[in-house]
């Protein structure tokens, strides 16, 4: 059996406790380029480099100790003359003669490795771009958000007629510009805040929030666009005392980004259904429309940053935004440990739903003291 | 944000002085399973985990506060505020040695002894101190957990284990163990291999028991004899115990340690 194991086209080690090597195979011993009778009695340390050390007592030994079993563990070992071989390694800890160990078997991986190096390589620049991309669109979120309070206050006062009265051509012009100022401040919003969510740094708040509070706050604030838009909107068990733990503000912010895209997509005489579920542990919101839907494969798609379908119906007016509001949605309730979600098909409308943590079953418990 | 909810802290015991663990760089409070259970009877035991470790909240992580150990000392004594703790005995293990020192240093009111388990102001060597890494070794690390980072998912996934020939070694887990977030995890190895708090040491005022490992890869013996030289009222007891984690690999003679210290 040893032979066998000594002709294995694998490296095996097994190490105690603390961390005397118990047993090493003839293969793992040549690729160190020791003798098997050197490694015996050896603690492992002495065939690792320094990182690898800390690696092994931080990590490597602790989940040995606690789960008995790792896998797949990248790990390098270091050889007589001091290169260090990347290997993969699979351990267990068991009792063998009396004696805890942990066996572990090794397989070099050189162009795995090399692989491996590259996408890693691939990866850093992947997140220095997208931490670069991040900082430019704040910036220019920020310094593009300055001069339209600048036009949008004068054209105010001008409206107001702070500056004399205005004729009514006038003010129709005065109110376009106003209205372009509205629609680019909403895409500069969404930009600076889809930069805020993609780097980190926005904060929410967690607090119980009774479901039917949002939602009676949201469909007032949509009910003038529901009005013009010649759309019918019901609830529908939102009126029990159900909470979620979710910021107030960001909720009311994904459900009223729900509701305003229910109310472009649906027709005039169509149905906007908003309502309520919760199995105890997680409460869910759904909003249902019948309006013209989304294919299949577009699903996950309306998601991603800077995405709208060419689907605008004729009966909607342009969207205003920048095709960000349903991934700053999805990305709030995430980090609420909450998500969104959307079933939909081509002519059957949409459904749209926000699933978030019931208020109480986070609650946080002492055990006794 | 709920203190207690975001640091996952768990507190036991049937005592009244507060025993108050922390977990090192790599794991979660689940690294004290071996050592509570000993001091339940006659403590109040506090656990918790750091942002960003076990069952914490990630979300409360904030790249800037925890790129110091001040960061996480803060971490703590909110911790102590939030449950009111005083005359605490705080057990730290490894960098939450430091970060021990940090928080007693900022209230030292609040602690009446600190325990550091393989602790070390400085892993990397300087002009006339041994800390035991050099700069590169600690880019090793950083380059090793990158590398696990590719497989990081079945690493650090939840695992529920069975050990058929000793069931007893390990209990069924059914929680995860040593969860962490990948990211964070190799923020606070940053953190924590590149920090250098021996500055902070003359200052503390509470006394402190050294344990010292035999054969600590991490904290050598040298650092410990520069921490007990450094620290006013400090005790070092050499521990029989080899590697850097003791309370795992050698309860028994860890608890033995941490009763003689409380009971001089």
């Amino acid at each position: 059996m040893l032979d066998l194991m000594d002709t294995a086209p694998c490296g095996f080690v097994a190490f105690t406790d603390d961390g005397t090597i118990d047993e090493v195979n003839q293969t793992l011993a040549e690729m160190l380029g020791y003798t098997r009778v050197e490694l015996l009695g050896w603690h492992i340390d002495k065939i690792l480099p320094p990182g690898g050390r800390i690696f092994h007592h931080t990590y490597l030994f602790p989940l040995l100790k606690v789960q008995s079993l790792v896998e797949e563990i990248y790990v390098a070992l270091r050889t007589k003359d001091g290169r260090d071989v990347p290997m993969l390694l699979n351990g267990k800890r068991r009792e063998r003669d009396g004696k805890l160990v942990s066996d572990c078997v090794l397989l070099r991986m050189i162009q795995r490795n090399e692989y491996e190096e590259q996408l890693l390589q691939a990866r850093r620049l992947a997140e220095e771009s997208s931490a670069a991309k991040a900082k430019f669109l704040s910036m220019m979120s920020h310094d593009l958000r300055t001069p339209l309070t600048t036009i949008d206050g004068n054209a105010q006062l001008f409206e107001t007629g702070a500056y004399g009265p205005l004729s009514g051509e006038q003010l129709e012009g005065i109110e376009a510009i106003r209205e372009a100022s509205r629609v680019l401040m909403t895409m500069v919003n969404d930009i600076l805040e889809f930069a805020q969510l993609d780097s980190g740094r926005v904060k929410v708040q967690p607090v119980a929030v009774p479901v039917a509070d949002v939602i009676s706050r949201a469909v007032s604030l949509v009910r003038v666009q529901i009005g013009e838009a010649g759309v019918h909107l019901t609830t529908d068990g939102c009126d029990g005392d159900a909470a979620v733990l979710a910021d107030p503000g960001r909720l009311q912010q994904i459900l009223l980004n729900l509701l305003t895209n229910a109310v472009k997509f649906t027709p005039p005489g169509g149905e906007i259904a908003v309502s309520c579920e919760s199995d105890g542990a997680r409460v869910r919101i759904r909003v249902r429309d019948n309006g013209i839907g989304i294919a299949a494969d577009h699903i996950e798609r309306i998601f991603s940053p800077f995405v709208q379908l060419e689907t605008t119906p004729a009966h909607a007016t342009p969207s205003r935004g920048v095709g960000l509001g349903l991934a700053i949605s999805r990305d709030l309730a995430r980090a609420m440990h909450g998500d969104v979600t959307a079933e939909s098909s081509p002519g059957a409308g949409s459904v749209f739903s926000i699933d978030l943590p019931a208020a109480h079953a986070v609650a946080f418990s002492e055990s006794s003291t | 944000m709920d203190v207690l909810s975001r640091n996952n802290v768990k507190v036991s015991g049937s005592g009244t002085q507060p025993l108050l663990f922390a977990h090192g760089f790599g794991c979660d409070q689940q690294m004290w399973r071996f050592i509570t259970p000993a001091f339940e009877r006659d403590y109040r035991i506090v656990l918790f985990d750091y942002v960003g470790s076990g069952k914490s909240d990630a979300s409360a992580y904030d790249f800037e506060r925890y790129s110091t150990l001040d960061g996480y000392a803060r971490d703590v004594l909110e911790i102590c505020e939030a449950l009111d703790l005083r005359d605490i005995i705080f057990v730290g293990h490894s960098v939450s040695s430091m970060v021990g020192v940090l928080a007693a240093n900022r209230a030292p009111e609040r602690f009446s002894r600190l325990i550091m388990v393989g602790p070390s102001p400085r892993y990397i060597n300087d002009a006339g101190y041994v800390g035991g890494f050099e700069r590169a070794d600690i880019e090793g690390l950083l380059d090793l957990m990158d590398k696990n980072y590719i497989g990081w998912a079945n690493f650090l996934a939840p695992v529920v284990m069975k050990n058929d020939e000793r069931p007893e070694l390990t209990k069924e887990l059914n929680e995860s163990f040593c969860s962490t977030d990948p990211k964070i995890t190799r923020r606070f190895a940053e953190t924590t291999f590149f920090s250098d708090n021996r500055a902070d040491l003359p200052g503390l005022t509470v006394p402190s028991l050294i344990l010292q490992c035999s054969e600590d890869a991490i904290a050598p013996a040298e650092v410990g004899n520069f921490l007990h030289a450094a620290l006013p009222q400090s005790t070092l007891r050499r521990m029989k115990a080899t590697g850097h984690c003791p309370h795992i690999s050698h309860p028994e003679e860890t608890i033995e340690a941490i009763r003689t210290y409380l009971a001089a």
